[in-house]
């Protein structure tokens, strides 16, 4: 009798068998992922994720129209003391200036911001990820994408304000689904704080104060938190916003600017 | 039909926040997770729906100028493709790590590609830095109105000029090359071009013999999917090449040989003093700073003939201005002038159009002077051509408005082409 032929990869395809193969594979890997301590995660997303940002700056890459003109202010600021008080959303600023005090130029300045950031928002990501599926394996799925998304790598090299407002707004659904599991006063603290820097560095995110607001009554639908509740994180939350959002902004302006800057209708205004 | 077509536009730019093909991986992963915890009831999933549909409603009433706007969104779409993939794999064993490797393989490539065309702009800033340094005044026009800044950061060059209309950019090139021939030794111009490529670009202006000619120095490829290439074309001015053989009529007290007109008499305390020449006028004086120094007057130490106007003024929120006698529509195809500009000098050009009843105008910035590239004496020409003048406008008034600094300016002239060969 002869010996079966080889199969095709089409034969084992139509007969499903590489898909049992590999789903055996993926099987085992998932299980694996689950026995997995979280800070080997952490790790390797964060060398996978300097690894390929890295990347840009060995090559060489173009800044954007929007880079150039953050760097333009920085450097005014820096050296002529302009501070640029068009808008209130300069928090990547204020970092890049600290980092100038270490003696780089604005363009690394802000370059290493977004970059630190950057490299951070997959282990957000991953952190969601596992809060949403409750498992090691989506988590990492959408670490590994935060990872290698071409808008977030890009993003993360460009002295733009992106990379630290998606991070700052991904520790405030973190803390969302954290304050799901467990009603802490703290977590709506915390979450007005993290809100108060993600507006500092773009107004976008004043659009999460209604999200917000919608999910302590959905929350109180659910039955996971009470009247009382609902009215205490509602009040810690804009008491921290704001307070912390204050601080902040004084630390820039004195109060008087500040006053003068809301009412600025959004004007450039320099000094 | 604009309003179809902002919604498009404004979904595009959404769509694009989170990269396109993403964006329709996402949706199509995402549908049978949707489906399956909508069968769940899965409030919170409703609950994210809800915020997402919030999230794209307030970029509409907003109407958002950028992909960037939306760059949320990235949390749903990374969300959504992962919960796909993993319906997918309760559903079909090993097909979502298949579909994982794949998308981040896919991931990777469009990196690579990025990559491959990430520099254009540091290279073409490279080539005109080396080639600036033979000239004194340099100067650059971009047909590439949202890249022009980073021809300018990269280029170091800050005297950079826009074109405002795209459709007639070469007529625009050319009414840029007439005005700044005086003031710039070389000329650039970037511009985007399908291949093949013009080793040269040849103008003819009306009223020369010689045809201008501009160079290409530098072109590169700037994207993988196009076959556009960044150009740069140079131009070496030489002020032998635009002699106009033109019919001159003097503008009325154009060379400031006239009377003056003291219109604020100076206080004591006061840093103004403007004296306006007879048939000239002056504008905004009320608004100035009185603490700070601003001064029209005819001066004595003149560009040429007796007497020339000199404009000075220390910076502050508003600019000193002075506003020409009348010229009527079809007396001049150019109007000239002679400035000698301070280092620190900021002085704009207009045209200020308006009709009979003055019920209809129209301000159109023609030219923009900046000591530290105009520094010195310079012969300025502004076209005002036929097709400059639109209807109902049949005046025109060259307003001259100095935001610092201090100029000298005399002989403004109205050059006539007309019966001349074109």
């Amino acid at each position: 009798m002869d010996p079966p032929a080889p199969r095709s990869l089409g034969e084992m395809f139509i007969k499903n068998s590489i898909f049992i193969e590999i789903g055996t594979l993926e099987d085992r890997l998932v299980r694996w992922l689950d026995k997995i301590q979280d800070r080997f995660f952490f790790l390797f997303l964060l060398f996978l994720s300097v690894l390929v940002r890295a990347l840009f700056p060995l090559v060489g890459y173009d800044l954007t129209r929007d880079g150039i003109y953050y760097v333009k202010l920085l450097n005014d600021w820096v050296t002529a003391g302009i501070v640029p008080t068009h808008r209130l959303c300069i928090l990547p600023l204020v970092f890049g200036k600290l980092l100038c005090q270490t003696g780089v130029n604005s363009q690394m300045a802000l370059f290493l911001v977004s970059f630190v950031f950057g490299n951070l928002v997959p282990i957000v990501f991953f952190l969601i990820g596992r809060e949403f599926f409750k498992h090691n394996f989506p988590a990492l799925a959408a670490g590994l994408f935060a990872v290698f998304h071409p808008v977030l790598v890009t993003f993360s090299v460009q002295p733009l304000r992106e990379m630290s407002y998606l991070f700052f707004i991904g520790l405030l659904i973190l803390l969302m689904t954290k304050i799901w599991e467990k009603n802490r006063w703290f977590l709506h603290g915390f979450s007005g704080m993290i809100l108060a820097a993600a507006s500092l560095s773009r107004y976008e995110s004043l659009e999460w104060f209604i999200f917000y607001s919608f999910y302590l009554l959905f929350l109180k639908w659910k039955r996971k938190l009470s009247w009382e509740g609902l009215f205490l994180g509602e009040v810690l939350f804009i008491i921290s916003f704001l307070g912390f959002g204050i601080l902040l902004g004084m630390m820039i302006h004195s109060p008087g600017e500040l006053f003068q800057l809301f009412y600025s209708k959004g004007q450039y205004r320099f000094r | 039909m604009n309003l179809i077509y902002e919604f498009l536009s404004i979904g595009q730019k959404i769509f694009n926040s989170v990269y396109g093909p993403f964006s329709v991986i996402a949706l199509l992963t995402g549908i049978p997770f949707l489906a399956v915890q909508t069968k769940r009831k899965n409030a919170v999933l409703l609950f994210s729906l809800f915020c997402v549909l919030i999230i794209i409603v307030l970029r509409y009433i907003v109407r958002v100028e950028s992909s960037r706007y939306s760059i949320i969104l990235i949390f749903p779409a990374i969300f959504l493709c992962v919960g796909g993939l993993e319906t997918i794999r309760n559903a079909r064993k090993g097909l979502a790590i298949l579909l994982l490797s794949g998308l981040i393989i896919f991931f990777v490539a469009r990196i690579g590609v990025i990559l491959h065309h990430s520099q254009y702009n540091q290279d073409l800033g490279e080539i005109i830095c080396s080639d600036q340094k033979k000239f004194r005044h340099v100067s650059l026009i971009s047909a590439e109105r949202n890249a022009t800044s980073r021809f300018s950061y990269y280029s170091g060059i800050e005297d950079v000029y826009m074109p405002e209309t795209s459709d007639s950019i070469l007529e625009d090139l050319k009414k840029y090359l007439w005005y700044r021939h005086y003031s710039a030794d070389a000329i650039y111009y970037v511009i985007r071009q399908s291949p093949p490529l013009k080793s040269s670009l040849s103008f003819a202006f009306p009223g020369l013999e010689n045809k201008q000619t501009m160079k290409l120095i530098f072109h590169e490829r700037m994207s993988s999917r196009r076959k556009d290439e960044l150009c740069v074309y140079r131009q070496i001015v030489t002020t032998d090449s635009f002699l106009p053989p033109v019919r001159v009529i003097p503008l009325l007290n154009g060379d400031f040989e006239g009377r003056t007109v003291r219109v604020s008499p100076a206080g004591v305390n006061s840093g103004i003093s403007l004296g306006c020449p007879f048939q000239w006028g002056i504008l905004g004086k009320e608004h100035l700073d009185p603490h700070k120094k601003a001064e029209i007057a005819v001066v004595p130490d003149a560009l040429s003939g007796h007497a020339s106007l000199k404009m000075s003024q220390e910076s502050q929120q508003q600019d000193l201005i002075i506003f020409s006698p009348e010229i009527t529509s079809g007396s001049a195809d150019w109007v000239e002038f002679k400035a000698d500009l301070s280092s620190d000098a900021e002085l704009m050009v207009k045209f200020f159009f308006y009709d009979q009843k003055r019920t209809n105008n129209r301000a159109e910035q023609v030219l923009f002077l900046n000591g530290e590239c105009n520094a010195g004496r310079g012969i300025y020409r502004i076209p005002l051509s036929p097709q400059t003048w639109r209807n109902p406008f049949k005046y025109a008034r060259v307003v001259l408005s100095l935001k610092q600094g201090s100029v000298l300016l005399d002989d403004f002239l109205l050059l006539n082409f007309t019966g001349m060969k074109k």
